[in-house]
């Protein structure tokens, strides 16, 4: 199956390329605009078409597939997983409820050290919610 | 003047009025193969670097006119080489110029990529019909060359000098008879490689905004590749075939027909690219500048890319920092090298 969906990089960011393309493509994942079975380019197509190195998209994939979201066959190229999210602890449920509170946290005081006003923040947020409960 | 310089000089004047314009040809965000703002082109800078352009270009294309004369009237027989070498080279030392002119009003390029995660392989366009066809002319040529082999004359004229006079014969064997053949084979393969390779080995859009400008541009130059693939066959096939069309030396199929109507399918299928090349909003290639060197060679070994969007003139140019390209080179050379020691 073929689709749409685009992956934006940004090179003079912060952030690791490799990096910026495991956000792009789990937040694709998680919110369905690539599906199981879809198949994704190969890591050279993506290479060339993004104009960063072989190894950092392939870094990238296996990172999603060593999260259970892909699968690399060689020569068939890159399929998409259905994949369940893991089952945790509750233990394990509180920890990672916190790293999301400190990052959720985090990157609102980012936004609003960058101007933007407590009501875009929340208005957002919100709009966000929407797209996770769906 | 005699007949040869004429077409020579019209040649010359033609290849001037291609220069005239080919800097115009490019992606709105380049200026002489500099990153500029999108309406640059538009500011009386632009203006004065393609003026100072256009004037470089034309004064050494008067004098590679005047080394041609002289040549033609017979003063030095190297000067009839030197005048078509002065007005190439002298175009890319005036484009260098020109982007030198240009930089100090450069911008930096952006960083944002974008990258479509569609995974279908594009493909040729025409599909395989597109690609057989060429050879099936090839082919079929060969094969009635073969069947008529007892009526081919024992010694025939395979080249002709500008003004249609035979200078090279060969004989009725199969490197005379099928060579034009071959070399059309040689040819045709290359332009598939390369087909294939942008296809395979060239970026589909580098910025979500221009993707869809890149896409049809890309589309035209395959376009182009394929419709040039089947125009060529039939070329080397009539030549292959002159031998049993023609009468004595002459050429069956006059010289001005065939390289006219060379000509015309080539100039229907690069109008559109030019065309395409000309629309607004079609950004930047998503190139660094500084891996240009002199505004037309490209060096990123960081750029997977083996070929990408020329920056002087239409089509693509090789990454000279992918290794792999000094295999495509070497493809090259061997095409050319094959029917030369044939």
């Amino acid at each position: 199956m073929t689709h749409a969906a685009q992956i934006r990089i940004d090179l003079d960011s912060a952030a690791p390329v490799n990096r910026q393309i495991v956000d792009q493509l789990r937040t694709l994942l998680v919110e369905g605009a690539v599906a199981p079975d879809d198949t994704l380019p190969s890591v050279r197509r993506l290479a060339i078409d993004l104009g960063v190195h072989f190894n950092t998209v392939a870094d990238a994939y296996r990172t999603l597939a060593d999260e259970g979201w892909l699968e690399i066959a060689h020569g068939r190229g890159v399929r998409v997983r259905k994949r369940q999210a893991p089952r945790r602890d509750r233990e394990a449920q509180e920890e990672t409820l916190l790293i999301f509170r400190r990052r959720l946290r985090q990157l609102a005081a980012e936004m609003r050290a960058q101007g933007l006003s407590p009501e875009i923040v929340v208005r957002e947020l919100a709009s966000l919610m929407e797209v996770v409960k769906s | 003047m005699n007949a040869d310089a004429w077409i020579l000089l019209v040649c010359l004047v033609s290849i001037a009025v291609l220069l005239n314009w080919l800097p115009l040809w490019r992606r709105s965000s380049l200026w002489f193969g500099v990153t500029v703002a999108p309406d640059f082109r538009n500011t009386p800078e632009a203006r004065r670097v393609l003026r100072q352009y256009r004037i470089e270009m034309w004064a050494l294309s008067l004098i590679a006119g005047l080394l041609l004369r002289a040549g033609v009237r017979g003063e030095a027989a190297w000067m009839l080489a030197a005048g078509p070498f002065l007005q190439t080279l002298g175009a890319a030392v005036a484009f260098a110029r020109g982007r030198n002119r240009t930089r100090p009003y450069a911008r930096r390029p952006d960083g944002a990529r974008a990258a479509s995660l569609a995974s279908a392989s594009e493909g040729l366009p025409g599909g395989p019909a597109g690609v057989v066809a060429p050879y099936a002319i090839l082919a079929a040529a060969a094969i009635f060359l073969q069947a008529n082999w007892l009526r081919l004359p024992n010694r025939f004229p395979i080249h002709w000098g500008i003004g249609g006079t035979p200078d090279r014969w060969a004989e009725r064997n199969w490197r005379g008879v099928d060579g034009p053949l071959l070399a059309g084979l040689m040819v045709i393969a290359l332009l598939h490689v390369l087909g294939y390779m942008i296809v395979a080995a060239s970026p589909r859009g580098r910025s979500a905004e221009t993707a869809d400008w890149t896409a049809r541009f890309r589309r035209a130059n395959l376009r182009l590749i394929v419709g040039m693939g089947c125009t060529l066959a039939v070329l080397f096939a009539v030549l292959a075939l002159n031998p049993y069309l023609a009468r004595g030396d002459a050429l069956a199929v006059p010289a001005w027909l065939m390289v006219g109507a060379v000509l015309a399918v080539t100039a229907g299928f690069v109008w559109p690219i030019v065309r395409i090349s000309q629309e607004p909003g079609s950004g930047s290639d998503g190139t660094p500048d500084e891996c240009w060197k002199l505004g037309q060679i490209y060096y990123n070994p960081n750029d997977p890319a083996l070929l990408v969007e020329k920056r002087f003139g239409v089509g693509y140019t090789i990454n000279f920092g992918n290794r792999a390209s000094w295999l495509l080179i070497g493809l090259v050379v061997l095409i050319v090298l094959v029917p030369l020691l044939l």
